[in-house]
């Protein structure tokens, strides 16, 4: 799989940031400056996923991905922006993106955003799972029943939606407003720690009876569903 | 017309209206006139008829008398010169010749007895004269043609014409005078409208224009412009208030950044350094959730937004966030309740009034501890829908809830508690993106706060 990433930034700050964050994890980073150039690197599709500010000199950032997705290449696109209202996310999904990220962001929210992205993409076109494991927990999607250490655990349908995410992409930090995004649908920052308060419900009923915790807490960027401690 | 006043027409109002009002005028006095020119010239006419008309019945009764020897008799000594003046007579035999008469000879294209006008010679004139005139055949085979004379008919119709053209030139300037008193009467009020807008613009808010209760349009025009310029007064101080207010809340965070940062330098452990900048990052999120809602409220007050309208059941949405907030909730010893969970289809839009709910739910459990219900619920409310989360907190007095719906009013003086402020203000301006209002009740005790929703047709 190529873990080559185009990121499309004209603020060279914001774009060193971005690309010394994704060479430390592991990607190879191209750079563009501008709308034009983005889309030129971009149009023959062989990248893992693009990165792509919406504001952009010579080419608006929708443009490009409009023109992208008019060219055919359906590569993951995150757009980045600093207009954050819900209009503008919808507006932003609608033209194509796979995620919508609103500028001022944390390193790790645009990474974790950018590895579930790989990662279902990677899902994709594979035969339809019906269990999901992680360690000694289960989760059987047809019967909605999940078991910890062979003991039934019972939850809440927003709680089996919440976990069935973490589950689906165990490994991997999911962040808050992901969760938000995905498991109600809502674009907005509560602001609050509810998902907190979910997360802090949902950990005590698997991790009770499991040996070892599943639900960790990442310092700062979200929570990760993983065997390893 | 040179070039400079054509323009002068076209572009100045006052002109314009001035020549409109000269050409309805002049369009109105004509008809007026056509119509009085030609009913005094039927007069005339008339009357010309009618004493033809007389002589030739008088002449007819002599000829009952008298037959044709009294009638040519008649007609002899009345055609004899001096006696008939304005007049003709002649009187002619089966063959046309005459018998008797002050004129030559039968008019060859004279036939039948309608009236007729022509020029013809009398006796002793040298002039062809105009005479209106008719005839009469006699059983007898004789002719009698009695006519007067029309010369007088011309100079009537060249006098009218005359007064006519001179009631035009009259009225031209009368038009004129009148046209501009009214516009002057009218610039003079517009121009008192103008000199206000002219000191607003200048800088001074409190100039209103003087009303006098009449109702009529410059009146109305007056009102509405005050109320325009309230309008305008109270959006400028409210929003004099929230740039200081926004300045404070996005400072204060600043402040705290700046703290952190040298705290962060100063930190013996990793751990200790690590949270430190988590705290800037949090820092960090606050100010931009406080700038994005700022926008948001923005555009929702300005009705952007509606173009991302789509069809949803309110009361899934209220079920859905009570599921959300609970645990919050359960947390600070509250509960959330749905009332009446039924569904209420609406077409609105959805992330914008989620978000406006989650808000004041956010703000029952951080204003209402202390145990209790927060009740959450939507119903019909006529044409529109109404959607409710009311407290068992500590309510806001009457006096005070203004306040409480502007941007960044927080109700404690020191502004301790965490939040943005932002949360009324933009359940108000979801409110009004869908049309309705906000309104905030005395939930006897607590804070009702309601949210008038107009239902729009989809499209």
């Amino acid at each position: 799989m190529t873990r080559k990433i185009l990121v499309v930034e004209d603020d060279a700050t914001t774009a060193d940031y971005i690309a010394k964050g994704l060479s430390e994890n592991g990607y190879v980073v191209d750079r563009a400056a501008d709308g034009r150039d983005g889309f030129f690197h971009a149009v023959d599709g062989t990248y893992a996923a693009v990165i792509l500010d919406r504001m952009l000199p010579g080419m608006d950032g929708l443009a490009v991905l409009s023109a992208l997705r008019a060219a055919n290449v359906d590569t993951p696109v995150i757009i980045l922006s600093a207009l954050g209202s819900t209009d503008e996310r919808v507006k932003g999904l609608k033209a194509g993106s796979d995620d919508y990220l609103v500028k001022p962001f944390a390193f790790s929210e645009l990474l974790a955003r950018l590895e579930v992205l790989q990662r279902r993409g990677a899902v994709h076109g594979e035969q339809v799972v019906t269990t999901l494991h992680c360690g000694d927990l289960s989760m059987d999607l047809l019967s909605h029943r999940v078991e910890r250490a062979g003991n039934r655990v019972d939850l809440q349908p927003r709680e089996f939606r919440l976990l069935e995410f973490l589950l689906r992409n165990q490994g991997q930090v999911v962040t808050r407003t992901m969760m938000l995004e995905e498991v109600w649908d809502y674009h907005f920052d509560p602001g609050t720690n509810v998902i907190d308060v979910h997360i802090s419900r949902l950990r005590k009923k698997i991790d009770e009876s499991g040996d070892v915790p599943l639900l960790h807490t990442v310092r700062g960027v979200g929570y990760m569903l993983s065997e390893a401690a | 017309m040179s070039r400079l006043t054509r323009s002068w027409l076209k572009r100045s109002t006052t002109a314009r209206f001035v020549m409109l009002y000269l050409a309805l005028s002049l369009v109105s006095v004509i008809p007026v006139l056509v119509f009085i020119y030609h009913q005094s010239d039927r007069i005339v006419a008339n009357g010309y008829q009618s004493t033809v008309a007389d002589r030739t019945a008088i002449l007819m009764g002599e000829y009952r008398a008298g037959g044709i020897p009294g009638l040519t008799r008649g007609v002899k000594e009345r055609a004899a010169t001096g006696v008939l003046t304005h007049g003709i007579l002649l009187l002619v035999d089966r063959d046309g010749r005459k018998m008797a008469g002050n004129i030559g000879a039968w008019p060859p294209s004279l036939n039948g007895d309608v009236w007729r006008e022509m020029l013809l010679y009398r006796d002793g004139h040298d002039a062809p004269e105009r005479f209106g005139l008719s005839t009469r055949r006699l059983p007898s085979g004789e002719r009698l043609l009695v006519g007067v004379e029309v010369n007088d008919r011309g100079p009537m119709r060249e006098a009218m014409v005359v007064a006519m053209i001179a009631a035009l030139i009259l009225a031209i300037p009368i038009g004129l005078l009148g046209s501009l008193v009214l516009v002057r009467f009218m610039n003079s009020r517009v121009n008192d409208v103008a000199k206000v807008a002219a000191s607003i613009a200048g800088g001074d808010l409190t100039r209103r224009v003087e009303t006098e209760g009449s109702n009529d349009p410059f009146d109305r025009l007056g009102m509405s412009l005050n109320a325009m310029l309230e309008r305008i007064e109270a959006l400028v101080e409210e929003m004099r208030l929230v740039t200081d207010a926004l300045a404070h809340d996005l400072l204060s965070p600043l402040t705290r950044i700046r703290a952190f940062m040298e705290k962060v330098a100063e930190q013996p452990t990793d751990e200790l350094r690590a949270r430190a900048r988590d705290a800037i990052s949090e820092e960090i999120d606050a100010m931009r959730r406080m700038i994005a809602g700022t926008l948001e409220i923005s555009r929702a007050e300005a009705g952007m937004g509606r173009e991302n309208f789509v069809r949803f059941d309110i009361g899934v949405l209220l079920v859905d966030l009570c599921e959300m907030y609970q645990p919050l909730a359960e947390q600070q010893h509250l509960s959330i309740a749905v009332e009446n969970p039924g569904p209420i289809p609406y077409f609105g839009n959805r992330q914008l009034l989620g978000q406006a709910v989650s808000n004041l739910i956010d703000n029952a459990i951080k204003y209402g501890p202390g145990g209790g219900t927060i009740r959450i619920g939507a119903d019909d409310f006529g044409e529109a829908v109404r959607l409710w989360v009311a407290d068992r907190g500590p309510g806001i007095p009457a006096d005070r809830r203004q306040e409480a719906v502007r941007k960044y009013g927080r109700l404690d003086p020191a502004r301790a508690s965490e939040g943005s402020g932002l949360g009324l203000t933009l359940a108000r301006a979801v409110a009004s993106l869908h049309h309705g209002e906000l309104r905030l009740e005395d939930n006897q005790p607590g804070l009702r706060v309601e949210l008038i929703l107009a239902r729009t047709p989809s499209r």
